[in-house]
């Protein structure tokens, strides 16, 4: 296949060999390494292939075993430009179609995203479309540095960023900060007075304050907004009264049992799409907004599922063009009512609950006990329960510092 | 010399053939070609010749090492 790729741009001839003795000659000609294929013997001669190459050498092998050959047919790109060589806006087209898709390839028509969980794509892209550097844009006109920066700076979650432009594609790797950042971490970075407050109700299991006053013990119960370290120190004196107070930023590891309603409900009876027919096939190109469909015309029936692989179309590896092929099959489909018994209704039930718990591990919270009640009311599976975890709780908040003349006191007793 | 263990068609120099069916006949190590007529072929090896006769008989590409022919394949014998 590839042998014959390379023979039909070469270039080859089809010829006749007659003479007083061929077989002299086609030794010759596997002596002096000018290949042959496809030799037949017909009456009084011989047809075969040789290269345009082999052919310009045959001269003086001719003349040596006093044959002849005669010129049958020609094959190959060579031919085929010389035969078209008056057809200039042909070539022309071949040209400028080549300029356009190479001029396409300075742009950008593919992106992709790794490693983003918590920021959906649609987000990125519509940031990126922001920094007017989204699909369509030139190549040029990306500056991957800076973009790194931009998506560092926006999103407080990415902790990682890399940009990179290969082909008309650009492949955006991003690193997610998937664990909280550490309570300690953040404390440091704050500056001036922050009280750490209850972000929701829970009851304390255990606090561990570095820094700030505490307010609450470990089997105290809080409502959110309470607050649970102050950021206010008070300044004994020997006496054992307040002298001063002053302000720091709270830093503390508080863990609370918190409790998470749960209420989840689907019906028991419903209808469901089920295909009947065979599919049917509907191609189609689109480029911008422009859609092209085959077969033209194309109704479909309802109720029907539709299934659609999409593929965008490469010149080559990662040199995509704004070509997007598409895939589309039609199922024809009826309803079909489908009535779940009591057992089935359960395992579907317990099946959204650790769906639900798994959610909550993933955000680091301790699952401790769970209470789940299943009812079944007409025509619907109703769950109530409630979830009792362990998590980490507290937030930072800016606490109101009061000037008080206590506060040179402060600085008088230092001084002494 | 059998002890060497080496290829015999590189110590004798001998033709290697090899047949596909009855249509594909693969030659290496031959001389030259003496006949072809669309019946017969007869090859000039080393020692000895090899006629091959058949029907319709093509050469498919022949170099200085093989010669591949196709074609219905009658009988292979040496001179």
């Amino acid at each position: 296949m590839f042998l014959s790729l390379i023979k039909y741009f070469r270039g080859f001839l089809l010829v006749r060999l007659s003479g007083y003795s061929p077989e002299r000659f086609l030794n010759l000609c596997s002596n002096h390494n000018i290949l042959i294929w496809n030799l037949t013997n017909r009456e009084g001669f011989y047809e075969f292939n040789i290269s345009l190459a082999g052919y310009r050498k045959l001269k003086p092998l001719l003349r040596k075993t006093k044959t002849r050959v005669t010129i049958r047919k020609r094959i190959g790109f060579p031919f085929f430009l010389y035969r078209y060589r008056k057809r200039k806006l042909f070539f022309a087209g071949i040209l400028l179609g080549t300029g356009f898709l190479l001029y396409l390839t300075t742009f950008v028509w593919l992106i992709d995203f790794n490693g983003n969980s918590l920021i959906t794509d649609e987000a990125l892209l519509a940031f990126l479309e922001e920094k007017g550097s989204s699909f369509g844009t030139r190549k040029s006109d990306i500056d991957c540095n800076a973009l790194e920066e931009a998506i560092r700076t926006n999103y407080s979650d990415v902790i990682w960023a890399s940009v990179r432009l290969s082909g008309t594609k650009m492949t955006i790797d991003i690193q997610e900060n998937l664990i909280k950042k550490a309570a300690q971490e953040e404390a440091l970075e704050l500056d001036g007075a922050y009280h750490i407050v209850a972000d929701k109700a829970a009851v304390i299991q255990s606090i561990m304050t570095r820094k700030g006053t505490p307010l609450v013990k470990a089997g105290s119960t809080v409502e959110a907004g309470d607050i649970l370290v102050s950021s206010q120190l008070d300044i004994y004196n020997d006496s054992n009264e307040i002298v001063s107070q002053i302000y720091v930023a709270a830093d503390a590891d508080i863990y609370g049992q918190t409790i998470y309603p749960y209420e989840d409900s689907f019906p028991l009876q419903f209808n469901r799409k089920v295909r009947t027919g065979e599919g049917k096939n509907v191609y189609g190109l689109s480029f911008f907004s422009y859609q092209l469909q085959l077969p033209a015309g194309f109704q479909k029936k309802e109720p029907s599922i539709s299934y659609t692989e999409s593929r965008q179309l490469a010149l080559a590896k990662d040199y995509y063009i704004p070509v997007i092929f598409e895939k589309t099959t039609y199922y024809d489909c009826d309803y079909e009512q489908v009535s779940l018994t009591k057992k089935q209704a359960k395992e579907q039930a317990s099946e959204n609950i650790l769906l639900f718990l798994k959610k909550l591990e993933e955000k680091g919270i301790e699952i401790v006990d769970k209470n789940v009640i299943i009812e079944f009311a007409e025509n619907e599976c109703r769950v109530t329960g409630e979830i009792t975890a362990i998590e980490r709780i507290g937030k930072y908040e800016p606490a109101k510092v009061q000037e008080q003349p206590a506060g040179e006191g402060l600085m008088e007793n230092e001084s002494d | 010399m059998e002890s060497l263990e080496l290829p015999k068609d590189l110590m004798y120099g001998a033709v290697l053939v090899s047949i596909t069916g009855r249509q594909e006949i693969l030659i290496e190590n031959y001389r030259g070609i003496l006949e072809y007529t669309q019946n017969h072929i007869s090859l000039q090896t080393k020692t000895c010749r090899l006629v091959i006769h058949g029907q319709n008989l093509h050469i498919s590409y022949y170099t200085n090492e093989e010669m591949k022919i196709t074609g219905l394949i009658d009988s292979l014998s040496y001179e």
